[in-house]
């Protein structure tokens, strides 16, 4: 019965037996001189369960991997399911809720973590405002991947199944107030999702 | 206790009026194995509730290898109403102990568990017409059937020829409230001597394909059942390319690998 649980941590030791081995890092971390990256989500890409194909190839198993866009495969004008869409917004993610078990000899473990992103729309012509209001039937025929200001995509290999989805239309009341929409997107995962460099950045 | 004769094993129109007794019953007594490294935080801890149940009706043919996805493809048709094929019926469920017959040996120095009973309560909340008109027929007791669980925790539980029902029930609940909504409680009691088999299954049987279409009626698009039937069985990668298959073509894992399920599919490199 698929749980629709992530599986985004891989390497992971099977068993006691088996070794954990940690990859290499920098040796020198000390210097002030590296950048450090902006963390907005910028673009979410949805991707129907119905569209043929991934929007990106050799998606690869390390973050060393550059995957390349798949041609044509975001048409925000379709209407079929049939490719993916891009949405352009502003977003977050939260610390995410963590599931721990308990295991003999008081020793506990992380099993599988929540994630909640927060994504603000901004551009809300008729056809966005209509696409949304579909979402808001929750329904989770869909992968996805999002993307930050820094130009890395984020996901796994197919997208990430989501758990939850929601869209509010906040109305407020201030003079500087501005129509927007709020989408509420939920997966659970085994850990953070893989980073890639996004070619469509 | 011996095995029951073929024919009792519920093949055709026999019905075993209760038990499933696995064949390592009358086995030599011998402790199997077990890991020998269990200090650590690394194994999986499977969740326990019971997402689904398939019932195969008495007299439908059984999966050539119940441990195999790609054997169950042509065994399910939520659609099906001549009891020629099996359904697969979504819920919340719990499988519990209910009660257990003891038996006094040797003057009470020695004491043997036999009968032992389990309990399916299980949760149908997805209810159109085909929901209802099942649960209801299992509201006369209809026991011509065979049952195996389905786990969130991805088990398939049951073993080759499945648990037969003692007794079979469903409640229609109407709750107040607000936030109430309807639901069929369905119960099915059922006996065996011994836990029957269980296998990981990290397969959905639920979308267009195997289950059919919608409950009760609705047309059948199977092409995941094609895609699986189509797919070649290797144990591992390695196994695959050997077989002529390359980087990103699909496979059914078959019984032996290291690491995963059998019955899986699985794209080669991962």
């Amino acid at each position: 019965m698929a749980t629709a649980i992530n599986e985004t941590l891989t390497g992971c030791p099977a068993d006691c037996d088996d070794v954990l081995l940690y990859p290499a890092i920098p040796a020198v971390q000390d210097c002030p001189n590296y950048e450090q990256l902006r963390s907005q989500i910028s673009r979410l890409y949805l991707l129907p369960n119905t569209m043929s194909g991934d929007i990106f190839a050799s998606w690869g198993s390390t973050s060393a991997a550059t995957p390349t866009y798949v041609a044509n495969s975001i048409d925000n004008t379709n209407a079929l399911n049939a490719k993916a869409k891009e949405l352009v917004g502003i977003g977050e993610i939260a610390v995410p809720d963590k599931s721990t078990l308990n295991y003999p000899l008081l020793k506990t473990r992380t099993t599988e973590k929540r994630y909640p992103l927060q994504f603000t729309v901004y551009q809300l012509d008729d056809s966005t405002y209509e696409f949304l209001r579909q979402v808001q039937c929750g329904n989770l025929n869909f992968k996805f991947y999002y993307a930050d200001l820094n130009g890395y995509v984020y996901g796994i290999a197919d997208g990430l199944v989501p758990d939850l989805i929601d869209v509010t239309f906040p109305k407020g009341n201030a003079n500087t107030d501005r129509n927007t929409a709020v989408i509420k997107l939920f997966w659970k995962a085994t850990g953070d999702p893989q980073r890639r460099a996004n070619p469509l950045a | 206790m011996q095995n029951p004769p073929p024919h009792i094993w519920g093949d055709t129109t026999a019905q075993n009026p209760f038990t499933y007794l696995p064949s390592t019953q009358c086995d030599d007594w011998l402790l199997p194995a077990i890991a020998t490294c269990q200090d650590g935080t690394t194994y999986r801890q499977r969740r326990s509730e019971v997402a689904a149940i398939l019932m195969l009706p008495t007299g439908a043919d059984f999966p050539g290898d119940w441990e195999n996805i790609a054997d169950w493809v042509n065994t399910i048709d939520n659609t099906n109403t001549d009891d020629t094929k099996g359904k697969y019926l979504v819920g919340i469920g719990s499988f519990l102990p209910d009660s257990a017959v003891e038996v006094n040996l040797s003057g009470g120095r020695y004491i043997e568990q036999r009968e032992r009973t389990y309990r399916l309560n299980m949760a149908v909340l997805n209810i159109d017409d085909g929901h209802s008109a099942l649960c209801r027929k299992l509201q006369s007791g209809a026991r011509r059937y065979s049952f195996w669980l389905l786990t969130v925790g991805d088990r398939l539980i049951g073993g080759p020829k499945g648990m037969k029902p003692v007794r079979a029930n469903a409640d229609f609940v109407l709750a107040s409230g607000t936030d109430s909504r309807e639901v069929w409680n369905i119960t099915l009691t059922t006996t065996f001597l011994q836990y029957p088999e269980m296998t990981p299954q990290a397969i959905d049987f639920t979308g267009n394909g195997l289950s059919g279409g919608g409950g009760g009626g609705g047309d059948c698009n199977c092409d995941i059942q094609n895609l699986l039937g189509d797919l070649a069985t290797y144990v591992d990668d390695a196994a695959a390319v050997t077989g002529g298959l390359s980087t990103g073509d699909w496979y059914v894992v078959d019984v032996g690998n290291d690491f995963l399920p059998p019955g899986i599919p699985r794209r080669v490199g991962g």
